[in-house]
């Protein structure tokens, strides 16, 4: 009976233990920073003609400069990405003269803070969608808000 | 061996924790611990718990309660349709919907609760009024001052003043005249809009690619003159449209403001929910 009740403890506690076959020690630590805008999208699928020649552009950029510059760009989506974001959306025209603006903005280094809310990624949040000068495309966002 | 195993089941039977501690009575006096403790989100499940072997209309009430208390209105409108019309806090509840609904921008089922509410002869008819003309003020409908104010006293009467004034003046501006005085001074549509370092910029890009290709034509260099002259017609005609796009920003900030101003003032004021204490 005895012996019978040991046996019954013993099998609960071993399967029950704390398992510990990960060994303990030190690691390497990697001070490197992680570049997220180094993952973009470079293909050309699914554009028209304008889309196609901005999208070159803007490919043409990132490679020559914008990778090797590393993370400037103050705002999220960036001014390469705004520009193709507006070819997408809208005509040649406008998404040029809606870049130009950016571009203008991008210049401005004063009172960003109060004129934009901040993405979650440290940049200010200025999406094509408040420019296309169209009813209720304006999603004001307060600039103490934060875009998740 | 024997006589420490029938012990030990002796114990065990004497020790072992009660059916009792489970019976409706008990979960009720628990959530009533917790909400008391402001743990309203422990509370609620006890009282929904309690709910599914009983019905109380104060337990109904006070699990509504409970998740307004959390701001979870979607919660508030799914328990409140438990709550029958002989109930004490039958009122209270409707009330409780109207003001999820109001938090919720649902203006339509807004309309019918309020309706339902002034039908009944609710003791909170006056409550859920004040409640209606902000929604008035909310909405694209125009209604005359005094309408607006009349359920307030004296106390809030400017204050909703002040509201409906700024509802009927908002201070836009025109995304047309922007773009007009950015056409003529560039920038300054611009700083018409309320962002005048995104003006001042825009005027000094404009006049510096300006000022490039007019010294580059002058200097008899035309490729040079045609591209500065270029860039400068580009940043010209973009700041126009920047411009417009800006005061169209601004108008909706105005409205944002505005209908962020009314949520702060009613969060104030409780969105003139009576005050209950059933911890005293």
């Amino acid at each position: 009976m005895v012996k019978l009740f040991f046996l019954l403890l013993f099998f609960p506690v071993v399967l029950l233990a704390q398992t510990d076959w990960q060994k303990w020690e030190k690691k390497d630590v990697s001070y490197q920073r992680i570049a997220p805008f180094l993952e973009r999208d470079y293909s050309l699928s699914g554009e028209d003609v304008f889309g196609s020649v901005t999208k070159l552009f803007i490919n043409t950029y990132w490679v020559l400069f914008s990778n090797l510059d590393g993370d400037n760009c103050p705002f999220n989506p960036t001014c390469s990405s705004f520009l193709h974001q507006a070819a997408k959306r809208t005509n040649p025209v406008k998404a040029v003269l809606m870049f130009t603006d950016r571009f203008t903005r991008d210049m401005n280094p004063f009172n960003r803070g109060s004129n934009y809310p901040v993405h979650i990624a440290g940049k200010f949040y200025d999406p094509v969608e408040l420019y296309l000068l169209e009813e209720n495309s304006v999603h004001y966002l307060s600039p103490s808000h934060m875009v998740q | 061996m024997k006589i420490i195993s029938i012990l030990f089941f002796c114990y065990s039977l004497s020790f072992a924790q009660s059916q009792l501690f489970n019976s409706p009575q008990e979960v009720k006096k628990f959530a009533d611990y917790l909400y008391c403790e402001f743990d309203y989100l422990r509370a609620a499940e006890e009282y929904q718990k309690f709910l599914r072997t009983d019905k109380n209309d104060t337990v109904i009430f006070k699990s509504v309660l409970s998740y307004y208390m959390m701001d979870r209105f979607s919660d508030v409108l799914n328990f409140s349709v438990s709550s029958s019309r002989n109930f004490v806090f039958y009122d209270d509840t409707q009330f409780l919907k109207l003001i999820s609904l109001f938090r919720l921008n649902m203006f339509n089922e807004f309309d019918t609760t309020a309706a339902l509410i002034k039908m009944i002869g609710s003791k909170l008819e006056t409550n859920s009024e004040k409640l209606i003309r902000f929604t008035f003020l909310m909405r694209d409908s125009i209604s005359s001052k005094g309408f607006i104010v009349s359920p307030f006293d004296e106390t809030e009467k400017t204050t909703i003043e002040k509201f409906y004034d700024r509802k009927q003046n908002p201070h836009y501006k025109s995304p047309l005249l922007a773009a007009v005085f950015s056409s003529i001074i560039p920038g300054s549509g611009k700083v018409y809009a309320d962002k005048l370092g995104d003006g001042i910029f825009a005027f000094l890009t404009t006049g510096v690619f300006t000022f490039l290709a007019y010294d580059n034509f002058k200097a008899d260099h035309k490729f040079r003159g045609w591209l500065f002259g270029g860039l400068a017609g580009l940043f010209y005609a973009g700041n126009i449209y920047g411009s417009a796009a800006a005061a169209q920003i601004f108008n909706a900030g105005v409205q944002f403001n505005f209908q962020n101003d009314i949520q702060i003032y009613l969060t104030k004021k409780k969105h003139y929910l009576p005050e209950y204490d059933f911890c005293n």
